[in-house]
This record gives C-alpha cells, structure tokens and sequence, in this order.
C-alpha cells in the first residue's frame, strides 16, 4: 500500500488569497456600516474568521488529506474535525475527469474525480508523480 | 485527434453573450452624447464590433482546444483553454450511447452525441458532443459489433396503430382526460340539474354567476387538460414513429422519431433492469409496455420514456421478451400478500375519498355562492378517489414477488401504475424490510423493498409481506 499526502505548496497562495479577502470584508464593514456595534461584530467576525482559516484550519485540513493506494482501492481520508474515510475500488470506476490548471507541476493543482458505481470521489492537490501512479493504477485505459 | 463539428462555436460564443453589456452601456452612454447624428453611432461601433468579434474568437478558441480522441480503449475528451480538463471513458463502461439528429443540424451534417456511463450520481450524460457525421461514424466504429447487420439476433418493428395506443395513454393527462371524458358525459348532466334546481332559489346575480362564470370556468379547464393531452399524445407520435429494435449479440440498438430521429445503442450487460408498466385498464386488457432501466435511455436530456417494447399483449410478451432480452417471462407469484393485509394498501385512497366530504361541507360555508355547486365537484373529486381505491385493491391482488433462477420479479403499484421488474440477482443493491409497531406486534406482515443498480436510488417495494416470506425472500436474493 502506497500512501500519497497531499501536495501542499500551494497552501500559502491559498492562505494569502484567504488573507486578502478576510481583510477586504472588513475594511468594508468599517466603511459601509454605520451602526458603531454592529460594524464591530461584523470586522471581528471577519477577522477571527480569516485568522481561523489562515492558521489553523488550511494547514490542518491539508495535512490530514491523505491518499492510500493499494493494487485494487484507493482511500481518501479527509477532514479536520471529523475523519471521513471513503474507498473506491478502481473496478467500479466507470470514468475519470482529469483537472490540471496553469504551472500544475509546480504548484500541485492536479485534481482527479473519479466516477464510480453510484458515486464520484475527488482527489485533490496531487503532484505530478502522484497524479501518474494513481492513474496508472485505476487501469491502462486512464494512462 | 477531431474536433466536434464548427458548429459547436456559436454555442461557445453564446455561453459568452454576457460581454455585450459593455458595447450596450457604451452605446446608451453615445446615445446621450448626440441621438440623431448616425456617424457618431458608426463611431462608437467599433468597439461593439470588436466585443462581437472577441465573443467569437473566444467561441472558436474553446471549440479549437475542445479535442476528442478515440483511442484503442477509450474516448478521451481534451477541453479547456487554462484549466484544462480531460475526461476520460474505455469503451466497455458505456451503458449508452445516444445519436439525435436534430432536423436544423441535418443540414451542416451535423449529429449531437450523448454518451452513459453507470457511474455518476445525477440522470445527465457523461459526455455530450456535437459531431460531424464522419467523426461520428470513427466513434461508432470503435464500439464492437454496433452495426454490423449480419450479428443481428433479433428485430421488431411495431405497427402505426400500437404506437398510436402507446402514445395515445402514456401521454400526460390521460387520465385527466378520461375524467374530463365523465365530466361532459355524466357530470354535465348533474351540472345542469344543478343549475335549474337553483335558479328558484338564487338571486338574480347567483344565477348569473353560476349560469356565466361555472361554464366557463369549466371550459377553460376541459381546454387546458385536453390541449396538454393533445400536445403531449403528438409529441409522443413524433417521437415514437418509426420505432425500430434490433438485438445483435451484445448490444440493443433502438431508432425512434422521424423529425428528431434518435439512435440508441444500449449495451445489454449494462441493462439495470426490465420493467413492465400498466394503468389499471391495460391491466384489465391484460396489455403492456415493457421499459428498461439504463443509465443513458432514461435521461431528462433525451426526453424519452426507456421504452423496450412499447406495447406487448399478455400472449405475446413470453415470445417477445424471450427473443428480444433474453428473458424467459414468469408470470407466477410465487411470494404474494395476504388478503388480511388490506389495510397497507387502501389506507391512503380511504382517507382521499373521506376527506374530500368534509372539505365540500367546509367550502360552501366559506364561498356561499358555491353551496349547490359544492356537491357537483364533491362528486366529481369522488370519481378519483374512487378510481384509485380500486387501483389499490387491484394492487392487492396483484402484488408479490418471484424468484426464479438468477432473475427477481417484483410486481407491485405505484400512485395510478402497477410496475413489473425483471432484474438479475446480481444486479440487486440493497433488500430492505420494514415493519411498523402494528406489524411487528400484531399483524406480523411487513413492507419488503428492492434496490436495484441505478444512477439514483429507486425502491421498488411489495407491501403486506409476511415476515417468514421477506425472510426467505431475503435469503434467495442474497445468497
């Protein structure tokens, strides 16, 4: 069994980008809303939200997100708070869509979902090298 | 490596339509400038221009990096401009495979391609095409033994007139009209007996109302349920014309409609179940239509009933479902409910019909103008309810479950419809069996539910069972 972790260098843009917007709804709280206590609850609201996510939930959430592939199943474990494990067995696999953005190789946006009997289950942020084992293992029609 | 067909750019040039809210704010703003000079409008429409020209180079640059590849095992779809996406489908997990010849793409020989898998959690296509007749015909041939007229094993071809009886009741608000059907021949006596016993009490006005506004209102009605019947009846004429089904050795190929033909190719292997589909007359005349459950037949996309065998008669369907699915018909019940187990089935349509009394007492009470007329529509609402509590005991007595070799039927009603299915042992999900507190205290019957492979979740279920006989309905199945 080969367990694949998810790639995680693309985890700083994502807490910028998460950064940025957090900011930008609070400076528009500060501006927009006039009622003194009811800008304030919005701005912390905003913040203590953006903090959360930047620091502690988008690392967590992207250590936990493991891959385990063995010749016949792949299983993704997921989730922060609660572990949800869910398998497929790469038989059942009717179809797979293959999701690549710009720079992939670099950054680990290469996404798999595969499409089951019943079911569909995404494999997100894989490296490259990942990608292909992975591909290579649901069967030589998807290499 | 193909393209889909040119056409296919103006459908990714619309998606982008949106970008002409810039070239219209700029005109409204050049309107304001100067209205009735044309050359100010000529200059301004350069940019509109432009925009336009941008709609349909972005049109063409997606149709352009839209690249369709059938492999040796496999098609492969290669679409996106940044994001790329590439979908990929062997050839051997196709449930269906869907040709619809629109008669404004004939012209550009042009032909929508939808194809099915079993995997998926919605009723859409896995993957939809617009291809040219030649990219097609590659497609198609990558498909073993699709079209080749010397491996066909069997071939039907129904007459007009069942496709007429087809069309004519499973058209929507066929029953509606059969009720309407009542209405003038039955009802509209009782309305008009109605309607002279209370002008001697009415007052002018009521009279004028009920005399004026009920007819109308009526009408409006009978008009709206017959026109949607009509419409519904043609539409199905046009669609099921011309339908035609061959069995070769692996794959069911099926042709309908003469504006939009549709050629479906149905991989036999991938056939979820059969199903044989009645209303209570088609029962009685022992008649039928048979329907498949297929991922890909049955899709909103394609707007079709998964028709098989659009009309079989109770001689015929042994013969035909033998040569055309493969499938040796028992009729038998062999597990069937119990006649105590009445209840199950008439609870609901003995609660509509009680129900509608006291409502026709209230309503006169609210609306006082309607106290004659209340018990014309109390009677009228009775004849459903009528009809669906003879629907349920028929349900009854229809009920039940077979086990015969690697083959389930699982005869039960649903709402106005009794439903046969035919599915393979190994092709059952899930086997639920229910009981109520009365049940397992009292009656000791219970409700036992099939689940058969399917794109979405569809119980087929036989209630009033013993429990002894879901035990070893249970047992059968699984083992």
């Amino acid at each position: 069994m080969k367990v694949i972790k998810a790639d995680r260098t693309i985890l700083p843009l994502i807490q910028l980008i998460t950064a940025i917007i957090a900011a930008m709804l609070t400076m528009a709280s500060y501006k927009f809303i006039s009622i003194r206590i009811v800008m304030l609850i919005f701005c912390g609201i905003f913040l203590l939200t953006g903090a959360f996510l930047v620091l502690f939930y988008l690392p967590l959430w992207f250590r936990r997100l493991q891959y385990s592939i063995t010749n016949e199943t792949v299983t993704k474990r997921s989730g922060v708070f609660f572990t949800t494990e869910r398998t497929v067995r790469f038989s059942s696999v009717q179809f797979a869509d293959i999701v690549s953005f710009p720079f992939s190789k670099f950054t680990g946006l290469n996404f798999i979902i595969l499409s089951a009997y019943g079911g569909k289950i995404a494999l997100l942020f894989l490296k490259e090298q990942d990608k292909k084992t992975l591909l290579k293992n649901i069967g030589r029609d998807y290499c | 490596m193909y393209h889909e067909h040119p056409l296919k750019i103006l459908k990714y040039s619309a998606k982008n339509i949106w970008l002409l809210v810039f070239p219209l704010v700029r005109g409204i703003w050049a309107m304001k400038l100067d209205v009735n000079k044309l050359y100010m409008w000529l200059r301004g429409a350069w940019f509109d221009i432009l925009v336009v020209i941008l709609i349909i180079l972005f049109g063409f640059a997606k149709w352009y990096f839209s690249r369709i590849t059938f492999g040796e095992s496999a098609v492969i779809h290669k679409k996106g401009i940044i994001i790329k996406s590439l979908k990929i489908i062997p050839y051997e997990n196709l449930s269906a495979l869907t040709r619809e010849h629109s008669y404004y793409l004939r012209p550009f020989r042009a032909v929508r391609v939808f194809t099915d898998t079993c995997g998926g959690i919605m009723k859409a296509s896995d993957m939809r095409f617009l291809l040219s007749y030649k990219v097609c015909a590659e497609f198609i041939n990558k498909i073993p033994q699709s079209e080749h007229e010397s491996d066909i094993v069997y071939r039907y071809k129904p007459k007009f007139i069942l496709i007429f009886f087809f069309s004519a009741l499973f058209s929507s608000s066929f029953s509606g009209v059969v009720y309407i059907g009542a209405f003038f021949f039955e009802g509209g006596q009782i309305a008009q007996d109605i309607i002279r016993t209370s002008l001697d009490r009415f007052t002018a006005e009521a009279s004028k109302f009920l005399i004026m506004n009920i007819p109308y209102a009526v009408l409006t009605v009978i008009v709206i349920i017959f026109g949607a019947w009509l419409i519904s009846f043609i539409t199905n004429m046009i669609r099921y014309s011309g339908f035609f089904i061959r069995r070769y050795k692996h794959i069911i190929r099926i042709e309908s409609g003469r504006i939009t033909p549709r050629r479906f190719l149905i991989s036999q292997d991938k056939i979820n179940y059969y199903y044989l589909r009645q209303n209570l007359l088609m029962k009685i005349f022992r008649v039928m239509s048979v329907n498949i459950s297929c991922s890909g037949y049955e899709t909103k996309k394609n707007k079709n009933y998964p028709v098989f065998l659009p009309i079989e008669s109770g001689r015929k369907i042994k013969s035909d479902l033998e040569n055309a699915a493969g499938i040796r018909y028992n009729h038998k019940r062999q597990y069937k409910p119990k006649f105590s187990g009445i209840w199950n089935y008439i609870w609901f349509a003995v609660l509509i019909a009680a129900v509608i009394f006291p409502v026709f007492r209230i309503l006169p009470r609210i609306i006082p103008e309607l106290d004659e007329a209340a018990s014309f529509f109390l009677i009228m609402a009775e004849i459903p309810a009528i009809w669906f509590f003879i629907v349920r005991i028929a349900a009854l007595l229809t009920s039940g479950v077979t086990i015969d070799g690697e083959l389930i039927y699982v005869r039960y009603s649903k709402r106005f419809d009794f439903y046969t299915i035919i599915g393979e042992k190994s092709k059952l999900v899930k086997l639920d069996v229910k009981q109520n507190l009365f049940q397992r205290y009292v009656s000791h019957k219970c409700t036992v539910s099939f689940y058969f492979h399917n794109e979405i979740s569809q119980r087929h279920y036989v209630k009033g069972l013993k429990l002894e006989q879901a035990k070893e309905i249970s047992e059968k199945c699984l083992r």
